[in-house]
């Protein structure tokens, strides 16, 4: 019997076609399966069958010809050269830590400063839940932090450099601005906040304090443009804009997209941020990851993947954004690869696995319309020449007079007609290309709206393949580095032990501090106010408040 | 990169091109007719021979992780004098193989084989193969098919060849080269 199952989990679904076969796990059990990725109706789906638990089949990729050409941007990273979990046989996701066997350094890592909110929704996994067995109240200290922003710098080849300060909420802690300082002392350069802004509305100077402190955006919240789609901080979020504004921080718009909840608001968001394109840097969609246990007819319902979302985006927009204005994440690979053949120094990657993220930038012409880069930058041929011009650096081509040409070509990949009035690209590809800091980089934002898509996983649709290429990580305090896809997908193995490991029980925290759990929930003070009325809070009654409101 | 050993500059200098044929739609052609021609070849020697699962292992954990094969591929007539004419003026493609670790139960033992290559065809498609033979014969066999246009055929007999030319970079297992070769001569005959 044993051995039929072994086998009949091992055995290719029929009548389709296979795309390549990987490893997950068992969304009842956790055990590591065979999997199969497959397509069928032009989409991409995942099946697995557990000798005790059954088949899973899950959608995996809604496009299947976007897969296959993302599929080609594929770039297996340098990995972690100092690992904290040493192992010789790769067994994700057991043992994440991270492992001799993970193929990406760490390009963000989550410090959790708490996971008290001001928010009890519904759909939230993250939250400390009063009343519930085994409710922790999580807060690493000052000294614990200081040890997470140490580990991630000790990260080899490339130390990391860009931390994410979230929880729970993470504002409610009244030593955030020192927290912020001991990160950025720690020799951290990108610091991002993830907030639901709700705080920030109502005390606008915090924007200031953080900013001053070294926040270098706020990671916001933000799931539609109506109060329905977005019932966390619809009222709130434009006056943490406008605080932001003041304090000249920029924002980050974060929805999560969940078909057939806000699917259809993804044009209205971008809308938004186009509005306060001054402000808002980029909006990076998140596909729902969908936790606990739930009927295929019900994941059906509400999966939604990365390709679905940019096809709505660019119905959405009437087309401004079209699907082939996307690449993959890993498609910035070839520009790595180039500056560190010149400079001959391990250089910061984004080597995650293609089908967990993409990305593109948007400008705006002088008609407000969205222009994204590839409509004047041939992107695929100026990979395609870094690429080749790496490997006549790599083959012994003297690497300056290589740059030095290199620079005047790439200027051949932009075409000025199409380029936007006051945009010099070829200039900040230039500055990208040759200057190599932060700073450069960061023009790219300064002048355009980074339009961004980050599919997290779920035990339904989990890949191993994906995982074991993760760069965004959470920082423990028993010095892990563990990828958000182990971290949040199995909650048993790491998020929930580290949580109780290292945090009190709800009652002890209330005697230790003498305040309720309760006690620093929002009661929406801000949705009081309505158009037209004075608005309080010393903030301004911005445009798009009034429109954003206008739309109830 | 490092140094090349004196292994992998000899296996650079014995890749070369095979079984170079080409193949026109049909020996006889009516005037004012374009001629389809199939150009075939394949790749041997060092360059195939090394890039096998054993190599794949070692270039990966050196970073390693592309090859690219660029080539230029050109039909001429064949003239009784020293310079033959161009018909269809040499066309440059890359091919890719590219290396990563496979979580591909049926491939790996996640321990010492790991590796697995796939390729990215000249036209930007992926393709993944189950066996190693098959990735290699596909990855360095070229097939492509060409128009020469009316304008280049002449009436009576008409003698083309394909000429091919391969250049490849530096990488831990083989050092940069070059190779080229050239395909039997054949002949369309125009009424």
């Amino acid at each position: 019997m044993a051995v039929t199952q072994l086998l009949d989990e091992r055995e290719a679904p029929k009548g389709v076609n296979l795309i390549r076969k990987t490893q997950s796990i068992c969304p009842e059990c956790n055990r590591i399966l065979p999997a199969f990725v497959f397509e069928r109706d032009h989409k991409v789906y995942m099946t697995k069958t557990c000798p005790e638990h059954g088949e899973t089949e899950e959608l995996y990729f809604g496009d299947y010809d976007m897969y296959m050409q993302f599929s080609t941007y594929w770039s297996d990273g340098k990995g972690t050269h100092a690992p904290n979990v040493k192992i010789e046989n790769c067994q994700c996701p057991a043992n994440c830590g991270l492992c001799s066997n993970h193929l990406s350094h760490t390009g963000l890592s989550n410090i959790i400063v708490t996971n008290r909110c001001d928010l009890t929704c519904w759909y939230c996994f993250f939250y400390v839940k009063k009343g519930l067995e085994g409710a922790y109240v999580y807060e690493p200290t000052q000294e614990q932090i200081t040890m997470m922003a140490r580990a991630l710098k000790a990260e080899r080849p490339v130390p990391g450099n860009s931390v994410q300060i979230t929880g729970g909420e993470p504002t409610l802690r009244e030593d955030l601005p020192e927290i912020i300082r001991i990160i950025k002392r720690e020799g951290v350069d990108h610091i991002q906040l993830n907030t639901n802004g709700i705080n920030i509305a109502l005390h606008p100077e915090l924007a200031k304090i953080y900013k001053e402190a070294g926040v270098s955006n706020l990671y916001m919240s933000f799931d539609g443009v109506t109060a329905k789609t977005n019932p966390k901080n619809h009222w709130e979020a434009p006056y943490a804009i406008e605080a932001c504004r003041k304090a000249h921080l920029g924002v980050v718009l974060v929805p999560t997209v969940i078909k057939s909840i806000n699917d259809h608001e993804l044009g209205g968001i971008i809308d938004f941020a186009k509005t306060n394109i001054d402000t808002v840097r980029a909006v990076n969609f998140q596909p729902v990851s969908l936790t606990g246990r739930m009927s295929k007819k019900e994941r059906e319902k509400y999966r939604i993947t990365i390709p679905d979302c940019i096809h709505r985006i660019e119905e959405q927009t009437n087309g401004e954004v079209t699907a082939d204005s996307w690449f993959p994440v890993p498609s910035c690979s070839p520009i790595t690869h180039f500056i560190e053949a010149v400079t001959k120094k391990p250089q910061y990657e984004l080597s995650i696995h293609f089908a967990c993220g993409a990305g593109t930038y948007v400008y705006l012409d002088n008609n407000k319309k969205l222009v994204p880069i590839s409509k004047f930058v041939d992107i695929r041929g100026l990979t395609e020449y870094l690429d080749e011009k790496s490997e006549e650096i790599n083959s012994g081509r003297n690497r300056w007079i290589t740059l030095a040409t290199s620079a005047t070509k790439i200027m051949s990949f932009i075409d000025k007609e199409k380029q936007p009035e006051g945009l010099n690209m070829g200039k900040m590809l230039f500055d990208a290309l040759v200057r190599h800091d932060y700073s450069a980089i960061g023009q790219f934002h300064l002048k355009s709206l980074f339009l961004g898509m980050m599919h997290f996983q779920d035990k339904y649709n989990q890949d191993e393949e994906r995982l074991q290429r993760c760069d965004i990580h959470y920082l423990t305090p028993d010095l892990r580095i563990i990828p958000f896809c182990s971290f949040n997908v199995i909650p048993e193995w790491y998020r929930d032990r580290v949580q109780k490991k290292f945090g009190v029980p709800v009652e002890e925290w209330e005697k230790q501090t003498g305040e309720k759990l309760e006690a620093k929930l929002y009661r929406g003070e801000l949705r009081k106010v309505r158009p037209g009325q004075k608005v309080e809070m010393s903030c301004a009654t911005s445009e798009i408040f009034s429109k954003v409101s206008n739309l109830q | 990169m490092p140094s090349p050993t004196s292994e992998a500059k000899e296996l650079g200098r014995s890749t070369r091109i095979e079984n170079f044929v080409c193949i026109p739609s049909r020996p006889n052609l009516g005037k004012d007719q374009p001629l389809d021609v199939k150009v075939r070849f394949d790749i041997r020697g060092g360059l195939y021979e090394v890039f096998n699962r054993e190599t794949w292992q070692h270039a990966y954990e050196k970073h390693d992780t592309l090859l690219r094969l660029m080539f230029r591929i050109g039909v001429y007539r064949k003239s009784t004098g020293f310079i033959s004419t161009a018909v269809i003026k040499p066309i440059k493609f890359v091919r890719k193989g590219k290396l990563y670790w496979t979580r591909n139960p049926d491939l790996t033992d996640n321990v010492t084989n790991r590796i697995w290559a796939f390729m990215v065809t000249e036209d930007g498609a992926p393709k993944i193969f189950d066996s190693e033979r098959d990735l290699r014969d596909t990855l360095f066999g070229i097939e492509r098919l060409f128009t020469i246009s009316q304008d280049h055929l002449k009436p009576g007999r008409n003698v083309f060849f394909a000429k091919a030319w391969l250049k490849w970079g530096r990488h831990t297992y083989i050092e940069k080269g070059s190779t080229s070769g050239s395909s039997r001569p054949f002949e369309v005959t125009v009424e």
